[in-house]
């Protein structure tokens, strides 16, 4: 929608019969002017019951313990790890699409981009469930964060799961930052155009005060591309989770660190497959969206 | 071990293959993994698919987990101080210290036969069972049934209230109806009056029976007791005259014959002959002069397990072997037929072996064969001078009921209308009776029953009455050990239910004045315990000093041999063994979780009894693990599922007795399969024309054979004695990497002791006390069989069991696997929370506050001994809370554990050596496995202190550690199995 500000869009992006109103006007009417119609309520609801049967499975996973998933001793992650692994691919995916297109200088790559950041924070999030989820006590994940406790516990750094902790959540921060940076000029402009106080009172909270000037156009440029180049960065924080598993059997003896994979089969097929396969998907949920905004109508 | 590493592709594994070790044997754990089959990999790669399952919810359950996510989510699951009223003693009891336990000698009784017990009280709840070591049937170590007493006792399944048919009556009611009855018999001297009983040793009940015998002399009392030992003492009449007790010295045998004697597991003596057995096999004390052992078993034994050559033979063939040897060894006997090849080299080399050792070797006979090949073995070991130096005999220790007075002639007698008062006491004929007598049947002809027992079992639902019995923690008794020496039992606390001892019904038959239990044992050892001096010492100490018989030296007659002895044909049908399940025995302790859940020695099996059958014959009728059958025995059929025995004798089927029960209690009932369906009594050990036939169902066994399996490293280490006295450390002279390899990290500063453990391979014999011992100590949950086949088993010390060689005829071996404790552990820089951690005296700690349940420790462990509560495992509530150990944290869902090397009684120990200023002596601190263990395999102290005995230990050269190239610096280390192959045989299988 940034689009519509006109700098960073050439002209030519524009349909015939087009202008830079005409695209702001059909755009922030898919906002702020929706009817929903049936098959959107239709939609929400088959959204909300699979999202309650998901409240409920955790409900009954707290209630009954992590035994439910059928894992056994050898096998103590299996059913997390596929889905952490598995939806941390489908984020790495969207971070790939989005960066990607800004650094091959895509202008018509903002739609898409919005898109795939948004499924890239929402799969964080649904990934970083499993890891609280996996614990025998869930309700005490936040042991992993290093808080001013009374009895001046402090968490184990030399554990690769404390480092994935955070990876996880500097993924999160950084994803959340990444999409929602992009969006504060498309805020405003919602803002701007808020039917009724409350809305716009709303819209403008998150605007921060965005007003279109030069000034904040530039700084929006440097930051976005900054935040862009975070890329690597988080590439590189998601490799603590492989090192979860290529860790041996001793830290002092590196030759048997194939010791775990070979141990757990099932986390070993999670590396070969579920990490690329994931990115794969990521990817792939974004290109029919990227094929879908560029066909030419 | 190769064949594995080779099709895992883990080849370097080779390179830490100790070389005597390559040479050899190939160790496998089960026929999958030494057929190598798809199956098996199939297996091992995605190990247990399942899911699903809890979810079948109503509309109600459904809103409460729904809601229970988000009040779940908020609850930190912390516990509060139970809510019930507590009282202090306004007297406190002599001698009690709140909260220190206090430990009291006692005995507890196994088929009769007395062990001595020390148990240990908290607070007046009786809760672990530790041997005593003044007491000759235990020497301090205990087995498996003495450690699962005390679950037995707090079991809330057992019978609580007196029964009269279907309605609750008083005591005040049971003793008029049995008060109205003693005057009835009075009249006619007990004409219609029976007493069946168990074995019994107790010299006080059998003080009482004399009474009652004089009392009513047309009653008779009769014995009935599964697997008893019925051919032994008929054996000892043959040969002797007159019934003999038996006494094996196993520590001055040289060389030993076992013809299908189990006798390290044996009822009565198994503990102590352990004992012996491993003191004389011990390289360190025998300097190499091992014993030796030879075995001819139908069906794989521990004692099989442990010999230097096993020969699988069908039971009915060994009593033909044994004519053979017989012959050979110079005695006058028929013997129809002749040996084949392989029985032939055995012959020469036995005979030449015990000639060699006259006077130092020993025929024992198991207890399954006839009593004429008893009276046999009496001739032989007499014949190889053998009496009085490793055999002897004394008056029986069992009090004989004399002719007419087996289970048999009972029934007789009831089904004749004979019988109109019949008091069964501490016995379960309706379950455990064979199937010909229909022992259903003839009870209902008996208009008065009375039972006797811990449970309201299948006899108890069918008696007029049942007495809920006093555990034998609760009540005053006595009983003899199998050399003759009497201890008293003392009750550790008072009867949980009101329960009424053997002891007191009889006194109410006999109209004693005397009813109390403990008057009686005190008047039945009057004159050897005159005073209250000598009674307290007698309760002390847990023995009655110099009560053991007297060795009896008598002529043995060879004349019975001339007679008519059953000489089977040698047929090619498939004969049929009953053996008592080596966990539950008779069905006795079918609703004992523990022993349920104790993976069977040799099978490793858990909650089940399949029918044992050879490789040979399972391929013959194609069939697998898990596969029904049929089995036809004299026009009675049995449907069980099979299991494939290593070792088996080809034409041997074996059928565990104590499952199928069907008023067990809530955890024995419907578990496994009623053999007892099968048996006759005319053939109650074998019996031969057995059909089988594969039904084609399938049945899911619950085995723990392939847990934790650790794919294939070099964990067992075997040599031979030659190979020993060639090279000493042959257990390590392959290690590529010996003792401590660098490393990047530091050392932890020593601390003030260095807690280690060693493990004797070579005198384990698997008998698994250490489980069960751990398992009561520190509050180990059951888990139940749908827990165990999804591998998540919590038992601390597990006993992996391997074989080396073919399948019909394999050498097999025991290793104890507890924590490591390694000084790099693998586990601890793992945990991101911290909950595992390192302290100053080299233990690796487990922090269940701390922990959250991440499972990485686990999954980083090489040694996988890390248990995970996987749901919620300890149930609060019954009875059964009052059996844990108060020192031990009871864990909660969610939470990793593991051993501890019992550091509630190290820190026991150091609270005592602080309180006296000085350092922990050696030996003080027992861990509950090392205190249980039969033979002595577990040490554990101060590895820093070399006079220690387990520094002595490590010293050994024979000492090894288990993966000990990954440097993790095990605490925790292996002495070497040795076997004495004889040269003459070593070129057989084995």
């Amino acid at each position: 929608m940034s689009a519509v500000f006109g700098d960073a869009a050439s002209p030519s992006l524009l349909a015939r019969g087009q202008t830079h109103a005409t695209v702001t006007e059909a755009i922030s009417a898919i906002t702020l002017h929706r009817h929903f119609g049936w098959y959107w309520l239709a939609g929400f609801a088959s959204a909300l019951a699979l999202c309650l049967l998901l409240v409920f499975g955790v409900g009954w996973l707290l209630h009954q313990g992590v035994g439910i998933w059928g894992i056994n001793m050898p096998v103590a992650w299996a059913f997390a790890i596929c889905n952490y692994v598995w939806w941390i691919g489908i984020g790495m995916g969207g971070t790939f699409i989005s960066g990607a297109l800004y650094l091959a200088r895509k202008d018509w790559r903002n739609s898409i981009n919005r898109y795939a950041e948004a499924m890239t924070v929402f799969a964080v999030a649904v990934s970083g469930i499993f890891p609280i989820l996996h614990l025998g006590r869930p309700w005490f994940f936040y042991w992993l964060f290093p808080y001013p406790d009374v009895m001046n516990v402090w968490p184990q750094w030399r554990s690769s799961l404390e480092w994935d902790f955070f990876a996880i959540l500097a993924y999160l921060t950084v994803s959340i930052l990444y999409w929602y940076v992009g969006m504060i000029p498309d805020l405003a402009t919602l803002r701007d155009r808020a039917p009724t106080l409350g809305l716009a009172r709303f819209y403008g909270f998150f605007a921060l005060g965005w007003r279109g000037e030069a000034r904040q156009w530039r700084r929006f440029e440097t930051r976005d591309s900054r935040c862009r180049w975070f890329f690597p960065c988080t590439a590189w924080l998601l490799w603590i989770s492989p090192r979860l598993w290529c860790r041996g059997g001793t830290r002092r003896s590196f030759r048997h660190s194939s010791l775990p994979a070979r141990c757990f089969p099932v986390l070993r097929w999670c590396w070969c497959s579920a990490y690329p396969c994931a990115a794969c998907s990521g990817c792939r949920i974004t290109s029919p969206m990227c094929i879908w905004l560029t066909w030419p109508k | 071990m190769s064949s594995l590493s080779s099709t895992s592709g883990f080849t370097s594994v080779a390179a830490y293959v100790p070389s005597a070790v390559a040479r050899g044997p190939a160790f496998w754990r089960s026929l999958e993994e030494l057929a190598d089959s798809e199956a098996f990999q199939g297996w091992l790669h995605q190990q247990h698919p399942q899911f699903a399952q809890e979810l079948m919810l109503d509309r109600r359950r459904f809103m409460k987990f729904l809601g229970a996510s988000l009040a779940l989510a908020g609850l930190t699951a912390c516990s509060r101080p139970p809510q019930d009223e507590i009282v202090p003693y306004v007297h406190s009891p002599v001698g009690q210290v709140d909260g220190l336990p206090r430990f009291f000698a006692t005995t507890l009784v196994r088929d009769g036969y007395a062990r001595g017990v020390l148990v240990e009280s908290q607070m007046g709840r009786p809760t672990k069972v530790e041997g005593n070591p003044q007491h000759a049937a235990s020497l301090g170590a205990t087995d498996i049934f003495a450690q699962a007493a005390v679950l037995q006792l707090w079991d809330p399944d057992r019978s609580q209230t007196i029964m009269n048919g279907v309605d609750v009556a008083s005591r005040d009611d049971f003793a008029a109806a049995l008060q109205q009855q003693v005057e009835r018999q009075r009249r006619t001297g007990g004409a219609g009056l029976r007493v069946l009983t168990g074995t019994l040793t107790s010299p006080t009940l059998s003080a009482q029976l004399d009474v009652f015998l004089e009392k009513y002399p047309q009653a008779r009392w009769h014995v009935h007791q599964p697997a008893g030992n019925a051919n032994v003492y008929e054996g000892a009449r043959l040969a002797f005259g007159n019934p003999q007790s038996t006494r094996l010295h196993l520590d001055r045998a040289k060389v030993i014959v076992s013809l299908e004697a189990d006798f390290l597991t044996d009822a009565a003596a198994g503990v102590r002959y352990a004992r012996d057995y491993a003191a004389a096999r011990s390289p360190e004390n025998t300097l190499g002069a091992m014993s030796r052992l030879y075995v001819l078993e139908s069906t794989p034994s521990l004692t099989g397990g442990m010999a230097d050559h096993c020969l699988p033979l069908e039971s009915e063939r060994i009593a033909h072997f044994a004519r053979l040897l017989a012959q050979r060894l110079g005695v006058t006997i028929d013997v129809a037929g002749s040996p084949d090849a392989q029985q032939a080299r055995w012959l020469d080399a036995l005979v030449a072996d015990l000639q060699a050792n006259r006077g130092a070797s020993l025929i024992v006979i198991g207890p399954s064969q006839p009593p004429w090949l008893h009276g046999l073995g009496h001739v032989l070991n007499s014949a190889l001078d053998n009496n009085g130096k490793t055999i002897d005999y004394s008056a029986p220790v069992e009090k004989l009921p004399g002719a007419g007075g087996t289970l048999i002639d009972l029934v007789a007698a009831m089904r004749a209308g004979s019988v109109d008062t019949l008091l069964i006491l501490d016995c379960n004929p309706a379950y455990d009776a064979p199937a010909d007598l229909h022992f259903v049947d003839a009870l209902r002809r008996v208009a008065h029953v009375v039972h006797l027992g811990l449970y309201r079992d299948e006899t108890g639902v069918l008696a007029e009455w049942h007495v809920p019995m006093a555990h034998q923690l609760e009540t005053w008794s006595d009983a003899r050990a199998y050399d003759g020496t009497a201890s008293i039992a003392q009750p550790l606390i008072a009867p949980l239910y009101a329960g009424l001892s053997v002891l007191e019904v009889l006194a109410m038959l006999l109209e004693d004045d005397v009813r109390d239990p403990r008057a009686l044992v005190r008047r039945q050892w009057r004159e050897l315990l005159t005073d209250d001096a000598a009674w307290n010492g007698a309760l002390q100490s847990g023995v009655i000093e110099n009560t053991a018989l007297p060795q009896a030296a008598l002529p043995v007659r060879a004349d019975f041999l001339a007679q008519a002895m059953p000489n089977r044909p040698d047929d090619a049908s498939l004969e049929l063994l009953f053996r008592p399940d080596p966990t539950v025995g008779d069905g006795s302790w079918s609703n004992n979780g523990w022993l349920q859940e104790l993976p069977k020695p040799l099978t490793q099996l858990t909650w089940d009894n399949p029918a044992l059958i050879s490789p040979h014959l399972a391929a013959q009728y194609e069939l697998s693990n898990g596969d029904m059958v049929e089995l036809h025995l004299n026009g009675r059929t049995l449907h069980v599922p099979v299991w494939v025995m290593p070792g088996q004798a080809a034409r041997s089927v074996t059928v565990h007795l104590g499952y199928g029960r069907r008023r067990a209690g809530r955890v024995g009932d419907g578990q496994g399969f009623d053999a007892y369906a099968l048996r006759a009594s005319s053939a109650d050990w074998n019996a031969g024309g057995l059909q089988l036939r594969k039904t084609g169902d399938r049945y899911e066994l619950a085995g723990t054979q392939h847990h934790f399996n650790v794919e294939g490293r070099d964990l067992l280490r075997v040599g031979t004695v030659d190979e020993y006295r060639r090279n000493p450390h042959f257990a390590t002279s392959g290690d590529r990497y010996p003792g401590a390899p660098p490393s990047l990290y530091p050392d932890y500063p020593p601390g003030e002791y260095a807690w280690g453990m060693s493990i004797d391979l070579n005198a384990c014999i698997g008998c698994k006390a250490c489980t069960i011992a751990c398992q009561a100590e520190n509050n180990i949950p059951v888990v139940g069989k749908d827990q165990v086949q999804r591998g998540r088993e919590m038992h601390w010390i597990r006993v992996d069991r391997y074989y080396d060689g073919a399948a019909d005829n394999p050498r097999a071996y025991s290793q104890p696997v507890p924590c490591m404790m390694c000084e790099h552990a693998p586990c601890e820089v793992v945990c991101p929370v911290g909950a595992t951690v390192h302290d100053a005296e080299g233990l690796n700690v487990q922090v269940y506050n701390r922990c959250v349940g991440t499972r990485f420790c686990s999954n980083n462990c090489p040694y996988k001994v890390r248990r995970f509560n996987f749901l919620k495992y300890t149930e609060d509530g019954d009875t059964l809370a009052a059996q844990r150990n108060p020192e031990v944290t009871v864990r909660r869902r969610g939470v990793m554990e593991k051993c501890t090397y019992c550091i509630q009684r190290i820190e026991t120990a150091h609270i005592e050596a602080d309180k006296e200023n000085r350092r922990i002596r050696d030996a003080e601190v027992l861990t509950a496995c090392q205190a249980a263990c039969p033979t002595q395999a577990i040490r554990f102290g101060d590895i820093a202190d070399v006079h220690s005995s387990v520094a002595q230990a490590k010293s050994s050269p024979r000492a090894y550690v288990m993966l000990g190239e990954l440097n993790t610096r095990p605490r925790t280390s292996y002495l070497a199995r040795l076997r004495n192959p004889n040269p003459a045989l070593t070129d057989e299988s084995t």
